[in-house]
């Protein structure tokens, strides 16, 4: 009797073993695959997700009122499927669509948002403008220096969009304080810069550009890649948009140079920003 | 931020047969105090021709200077051409305020009640002091005497109601008990403008005082004759004042019995502040939390009352005399500065002898506002008070220059369209952005635009540097560009567009280009062999 019950509990361990193995993966998988980390993404998966007509609105459980407007084009890449308060978003490799995504935020109807550009000293405040920033509700630190702990808590409290560029006095535990304020204070980071621990990461890239030839013409417009990888979206998503001058990033789907790379293995590096 | 906007509508004075009585008041006013303070803090020498200007013109005038035919109002230029010995200096009403706070303490030694209604005049009840020095000729001299004591030259008049007594302080006289209304019947309309107390209420009273005149109310006395019944309709709660003035009362009936309790608000400053820009920093922070009490509760406040708490428990006081008339948070924290400088700056005797640690600001005299012109949540929204506090915070924590707020201008170059201004001075383009700005570069416009120029090479084909030559014109085709040492091959370039700006002020002729480099695309500027990279486009 005792012998059975000895089994009975073992077998029992075993299996909460298991149980708790096999939750410990699914965790570091979805880690891992939130992060960007490792993952292998093929040109198939996307292409598939991307051609099949507009992708569904990601499940969300996010209340309304703590979702802030996206430009259309990115609106699939966040699991939100909009930008949500609290959050820090990493923008690399294209600051027109950082301020794209900071204006779309700060001219949410019916909200009087503020909006901050710290530590982004060589910004074109024209092409904020022309992006739709109202620059009536922004104001600018070029030069935070090394009160950048300080000046950043100070403006979570009191803005609700934060655009951060590059800031090297901030160390990782600073990083982490802002991001407990950012949740209380219901306030949106947009980092030019990496930002470890970001909710989501916009990566720009495969830019192509039109107007321009030989000596004629003009710049009027450019295409770009924009993939997203953010927790609670098990694959990252791919977009291809076309800006227009007026910082709206229209979803074009994906051009035909991309699709040739099927099965190209794409090894994101984080460390590529800015 | 106006929050409210005109003066409480005073109530029918209590009966026709002259029953009301105005306040016995003694007023101390020192000639073109602007002048003395700008003397007193050694800006210049005492025997010159000095005058005071905003901008806009003068705006103070030495005796020396009058007399050389300079008058307040004029333009700098005509005031240099008919005195070109005139010493010109910038009007600051913080000095104005800080010259004038040891007067203000040598006069609280005779008279422990006193106002002050603008830095250079004082406002002192006249009654019980007259009766404790003997007469009101005793006060007189003793309120002269203070006032000279501290170094500067001031007269004195008494009489009943604030218009006379102001009246009577420029011609040094005292004026009988119940004998204003007369005196004042055969006075100027446009006396009643000495009695403003900020910038704002004197425009109004210019005004109103012209409108007067039009009307063919040319003396005090026409005014006077008119009956309150028919000056309320007409003229407003402005008009109203301006009537019980002429008639040689308060502005404000008196009030038997206390309508509202005191706004008051106040600071525990930790660390105590030892400096001014510390100190100013929490003042400025009150001043709009008062501002927002009385908004909010719908009131004005006749006076203001300023107290600082030093560490060892001494305590420093000042009342400010208000007319009526609402305050911007602007114009309050501007006062509660200037008195905290007066006192901080160790210029007046009675300097803190510790740091302070707490600052109270009352609004004392309140009466409910006749028009508040603000929405139900106030005009602010909660977006703009708080991030105007924490851009505040921000510039208390690494200075004012280092919070800007960008505004909008027109220009050519991705450079000149936006001017950064400190947060808090006035958003204000230099140049009009709907002007049409011929040979603008062309959205979309860069997202990075370095601070600084970033030299960089353009090669052709044969590797030979592309330079621009007379008007603008490129020789030699882009193929190369060589940015930090990093060279990228040119796929595609359009241009040239020279432009030619501000060549009355020595601007130099450039040459801008667009260029794309595989992934990259760069509005470059050129000037003969030197080019830069003036925007990056991503």
């Amino acid at each position: 009797m005792r012998e059975a019950v000895r089994q009975e509990s073992a077998r029992e361990r075993e299996r909460s073993r298991e149980a708790r193995l096999a939750a410990a993966q699914r965790a570091l998988a979805t880690a891992e695959a939130s992060t960007g980390l490792r993952q292998r993404l093929t040109g198939v998966t996307t292409l598939a997700s991307a051609a099949s007509g507009p992708v569904p609105p990601p499940s969300s459980t996010v209340p309304p009122e703590l979702l802030l407007p996206l430009p259309a084009g990115v609106e699939t890449l966040l699991p939100w499927g909009g930008l949500r308060r609290g959050s820090a978003i990493q923008v690399s490799g294209s600051r027109s669509v950082l301020l794209a995504l900071a204006a779309a935020a700060a001219n949410a109807p019916g909200l009087d948002l503020w909006c901050a550009v710290v530590a982004m000293p060589d910004v074109g405040l024209a092409a904020a403008a022309e992006a739709g920033l109202d620059l009536n509700r922004t104001v600018v630190v070029p030069k935070p220096g090394p009160d950048a702990p300080a000046v950043l808590g100070a403006l979570i409290d009191g803005f609700d969009v934060v655009v951060l560029g590059r800031c090297p006095a901030l160390t990782d535990a600073d990083r982490r304080s802002a991001g407990h304020r950012l949740r209380h204070r219901e306030a949106v980071l947009l980092s030019g810069d990496v930002w470890p621990g970001a909710h989501a990461v916009l990566e720009v890239g495969e830019r192509s550009w039109f107007g321009v030839g030989a000596g004629d013409g003009v710049l009027t417009g450019r295409e770009a890649t924009i993939t997203g990888y953010a927790r609670g979206l098990g694959q990252p998503r791919q977009v291809r948009v076309r800006m227009g001058a007026d910082g709206d990033l229209a979803p074009i789907g994906v051009d035909a140079r991309l699709s040739q790379g099927e099965g190209e293995i794409h090894e994101l590096d984080l460390a590529r920003a800015g | 931020m106006s929050a409210l906007v005109a003066a409480p509508l005073p109530e029918e004075p209590p009966a026709r047969d002259g029953a009301e009585q105005a306040t016995r008041l003694a007023v101390l006013w020192v000639p073109d105090w602007p002048v003395a303070a700008a003397v007193a803090e050694g800006l210049a020498q005492a025997h010159e021709p000095v005058a005071l200007h905003d901008g806009r013109g003068l705006v103070a005038v030495s005796a020396r200077a009058r007399a050389e035919g300079v008058r307040r109002g004029m333009r700098r230029r005509s005031a240099q051409g008919l005195c070109p010995e005139l010493v010109l200096i910038n009007a600051d009403e913080g000095r104005d305020v800080r010259a004038f706070e040891p007067v203000m303490q040598a006069l609280e030694s005779v008279v422990p009640e006193s106002n002050l209604l603008r830095p250079g005049v004082a406002v002192l009840p006249a009654r019980g002091a007259s009766r404790y020095l003997g007469s009101e000729d005793a006060l007189a001299e003793a309120l002269v005497g203070a006032a000279a004591e501290s170094g500067v030259e001031a007269q004195v008049g008494i009489a009943d109601g604030m218009l006379m007594a102001m009246l009577a302080a420029r011609s040094s006289e005292q004026v009988p008990l119940g004998r204003s209304a007369e005196r004042l019947a055969g006075c100027d309309v446009r006396d009643l403008v000495h009695v403003a107390t900020t910038r704002d209420s004197r425009a109004r009273m210019v005004d109103l005082v012209d409108l007067f005149r039009r009307l063919g109310l040319v003396t005090l006395g026409d005014l006077a004759r008119l009956r309150t019944a028919q000056v309320g309709p007409r003229f407003g709660a402005w008009g109203l004042q301006a009537h019980r003035l002429a008639r040689g009362l308060d502005a404000q009936p008196p009030r038997v019995r206390r309508a509202e309790p005191d706004v008051v608000v106040q600071a525990d400053l930790d660390p105590p502040a030892h400096r001014i820009d510390a100190a100013a920093f929490a003042a400025r922070r009150l001043a709009e939390e008062l501002q927002t009490a009385m908004m909010r509760r719908g009131v004005v406040c006749a006076r203001l009352r300023v107290q600082a708490r030093t560490e060892d428990g001494g305590a420093l006081e000042r009342t400010w005399r208000l007319d009526g008339g609402a305050l911007t948070a602007v114009e309050l924290t501007d006062r509660v500065r200037w008195q905290l400088e007066g006192w901080l700056s160790g210029r007046s005797g009675q300097r803190p002898s510790a740091p302070v640690t707490a600052l109270e600001l009352a609004a004392e005299e309140v009466s409910p506002a006749a028009v508040a012109s603000d929405g139900l949540w106030g005009r602010v929204g909660r977006g703009q008070a708080q991030a105007g506090r924490a851009a505040l915070r921000v510039q208390g924590l690494i200075g004012a220059d280092a919070v800007l707020s960008p505004v909008l201008q027109g220009g050519r170059s991705p450079r000149d369209r936006v001017r950064l201004v400190s947060w808090g001075d006035e958003p204000v383009a230099l140049r009009d952005p709907k002007a049409p700005w011929p040979g603008q570069i062309p959205s979309p416009l860069p997202a990075t635009v370095p601070t600084s120029p970033m030299p960089a090479k353009v090669l052709d084909d044969d590797g030979r540097p592309v330079t621009v030559g007379e008007r603008g014109v490129l020789h030699g085709m882009p193929a190369m560009v060589e940015v930090n040492k990093r060279a990228r091959e040119v796929t595609g370039w359009a241009g040239p567009w020279p432009v030619h700006e501000r060549w009355w002020a020595g601007g130099r002729p450039r040459t801008y280009v667009q260029v794309v480099c595989g992934e990259a695309a760069l509005l470059l500027a050129g000037e003969g062999e030197s080019w830069w990279v003036e925007g990056m486009y991503d």
